[in-house]
């Protein structure tokens, strides 16, 4: 078994893709060609790329409609359900306060626009896990069976297993803390500080405040677009969601890993996961 | 003026005196005229093809009608990308249907003749992908098809769209860096340039740049665009080219080479160096134009002009955005300057605000839908495409090849 690891820069961090099989040729192609999705979404839904779509729609849909293609309309798709399931406490429009939020944004067959000035789209909590689930259908697509990526180890997703494993083994914060097993899911972390500490960096819809739901959330789901989306909202108003019917939390215990693999059902429902402070 | 005002004029005007950026005008979107529509079919459905449909949903009166791929999985993909579009397997289905205005060829390089020649006499609006042709006899057979055709024919060599571009062209052919002494231009990627596929044939087929006896290589693939740039500039096109290129970083049993180097001879013995790797990234991809009181480099989104201490300073060098780059300023040119500076964007303005292939796709569009010059022509398309192949003739045989004007006619 050869093993193959590439890294690219993405989405203002490092994404790192893990490949093992029997061509190392065969599997850095692979790599490659995940990471280069990656990049590509990158080009598009970067708020800070001056000729990304993003930036292209919030330039021009508060004077009228703007056509975007079948790809970033699925993505809109997407963060309507996201806003739903969540009760709005993931939104793209978050980083826009006072201009009506989600609500603003109207959409008909391939076209978008604002309903007033201010409004902008910022795809910062949901594109990583969007180009991962991206990179995995290409993956899965050119015949990898065992893969794990992850984009600033804050949105991870497992294709398969290692040999002889029963999944990833991904830790969850400091060593010889809690540990889950990702097989064929996505795991989305986030907390209110991210990696840097200091001041919140993610805010909540509405108010720009910066958000205080719980103070770290791990989120495992099919899709790692809504593991990450996810992640986010239960930073944002997690007590709150976690009454929500469908939402399964759990508290991982330190010690042994969990696996957490099948946790997810269907698209959508997720298991939501919090260190246990009691046994940590 | 205020002292606070003044300040804040001083540090405006100190900025803009490091590496200038050559900006465009920020214009509004292109869009056809109210009620005007034209149906385009995209041939060829892999990155670049995908890249270019993204273009097209940005302007208003286009509608993709057709996507064509023989292969299914990236016909597919395609597919979510402009979801309106009818799939077709191959361009003779989707052109019997006869529901497009306007075709976009951009299928492996060694694919172009067929689609493009073959929508030309159908009478279609033709966008083709730079290079045109992977032999100069297709190449030349696509020019002659443009030549009596009753459609547009635009050759998808993106320098000649750019603003940046245009802008930066508009300063070197005024004399701003005046007697041009050298030419060079770099494409450096770390990327192994394969494409993964369980399927033999399909990896065959998806693996055409590494496969010598279609590929033209760097020197064809990226050199034929880069290369298009300077000879747009100057007006010169070169007489000779020699070459060397190695299997230097991906050693995977591939003859074609994955860093090169050429040398092209221009009348008046001005040469340009051309190099390319996919082993480093170092600088990206970049033209650069010397001349005796300044230089340019391009960088297709951005682009700065570096001078000499002995030019003239012009007024508009007061507004100027300036960047370092280890001992050097550029100078980043930028149009709407002075209300950029008075609204203090001077930074934000920085930068193509589309990617470099939406007005590539906004000019060919216009030409189509209202009659506009083409911004290149087929016997453009053609002359920076022998240079391409003729330099990766002389990268693949390591001869110095000469350049016969007469391939240049279709």
């Amino acid at each position: 078994m050869e093993t193959v690891r590439l890294a690219a820069q993405a989405m203002g961090t490092r994404f790192e893709a893990v490949l093992i099989g029997e061509d190392a040729g065969f599997l850095r192609a692979a790599a490659e060609e995940a990471l280069e999705l990656i990049q590509d979404e990158h080009a598009r839904l970067s708020r800070f790329e001056q000729d990304s779509v993003v930036s292209h729609v919030n330039r021009n849909a508060a004077l009228g409609w703007v056509g975007v293609d079948g790809d970033f309309q699925e993505l809109l798709e997407l963060c309507d359900a996201l806003v739903q399931a969540t009760g709005g406490a993931f939104d793209p429009t978050a980083t826009s306060v006072g201009c009506g939020g989600w609500g603003a944004v109207e959409r008909s067959l391939g076209r978008v626009r604002f309903k007033g000035e201010g409004v902008g789209l910022d795809f910062g909590a949901v594109a990583k896990g969007w180009a991962l689930d991206l990179a995995r259908a290409a993956l899965i697509e050119a015949g990898v069976e065992r893969a794990l990526l992850h984009g600033g180890t804050s949105s991870v997703l497992a294709l398969g297993s290692p040999p002889g494993e029963e999944g990833w083994q991904i830790a969850l914060g400091e060593e010889g803390g809690a540990r889950c097993v990702l097989r064929d899911s996505a795991l989305g972390v986030s907390a209110p500080d991210g990696e840097s500490g200091g001041e919140g960096h993610v805010l909540v819809p509405g108010t720009g405040a910066a958000a205080r739901g719980v103070d770290f959330a791990a989120v495992v789901c099919a899709s790692a677009a809504w593991a990450d989306a996810w992640s986010t909202a239960l930073v944002v108003r997690g007590e709150e969601l976690e009454r929500r019917n469908g939402v399964e939390t759990a508290f991982l215990p330190t010690g042994e890993p969990l696996d957490c693999s099948d946790a997810w059902r269907g698209d959508h429902a997720g298991v939501f996961l919090f260190p246990d402070s009691e046994s940590a | 003026m205020s002292s606070t005002d003044r300040r804040n004029f001083l540090k405006t005007a100190a900025l803009g005196a490091a590496a200038t950026w050559i900006q465009p005008e920020l214009g509004a979107l292109y869009a056809l005229p109210s009620g005007a529509n034209l149906r385009v079919g995209l041939v060829g459905c892999g990155r670049q093809g995908r890249a270019i449909l993204a273009e097209l949903a940005k302007i208003e009166g286009v509608q993709v009608t057709a996507i064509c791929d023989t292969d299914e999985r990236r016909l597919s993909s395609s597919g979510r990308r402009a979801p309106e579009a009818k799939p077709y397997a191959t361009h003779g289905a989707l052109l019997e249907a006869d529901e497009v205005d306007a075709v976009i060829v951009a299928t492996p390089t060694h694919l172009h003749v067929g689609p493009a020649t073959d929508a030309l006499s159908a009478g279609k609006h033709v966008y083709c992908e730079a290079p045109l042709a992977h032999t100069i006899e297709d190449a030349q057979a696509i020019s002659r098809a443009a030549k009596g055709a009753s459609g547009v024919f635009h050759a998808g060599f993106l320098g000649r769209s750019n603003p940046v571009y245009k802008l930066a062209r508009s300063f070197v052919r005024s004399g701003a860096i005046r007697d041009v002494v050298a030419m060079r231009a770099q494409h450096r990627k770390k990327t192994s340039w394969k494409t993964p596929s369980s399927d033999p044939a399909r990896e065959k087929a998806l693996n055409w740049k590494t496969d010598p006896a279609v590929s033209l290589g760097l020197a064809g693939e990226f050199g034929a665009q880069q290369l298009d740039v300077l000879q747009w500039f100057t007006g010169r096109y070169p007489e000779a080219v020699s070459g060397t290129g190695g299997v230097n970083a991906w050693a995977d049993g591939r003859s074609v080479a994955d860093t090169i180097t050429c040398t092209l001879e221009y009348p008046g013995g001005v040469r340009t160096t051309y190099e390319a790797t996919l082993g480093n990234s170092l600088g990206g991809t970049h033209e650069e134009i010397f001349g005796t009181m300044g230089a340019v480099r391009l960088a297709w989104t951005h682009g700065w002009m570096f001078k000499e201490a002995d030019s003239a300073t012009q007024g508009w060098e007061v507004y100027a955005n300036r960047q370092s780059f280890h001992n050097d300023e550029g100078i980043t040119l930028i149009a709407e300057a002075t209300k950029l500076a008075a609204q203090g964007k001077l930074k934000e303005g920085v930068g193509l605000p589309e990617p470099p292939i939406y007005y590539g796709i906004a000019d060919f569009v216009k030409s189509a839908a209202e009659g506009a010059d083409v911004a290149t022509s087929a016997s453009e398309g053609l002359r920076a495409t022998v240079v391409g192949i003729l330099a990766a003739r002389a990268v693949a045989t390591g001869e110095r090849v000469e350049i016969d004007p007469k391939l240049f006619e279709g």
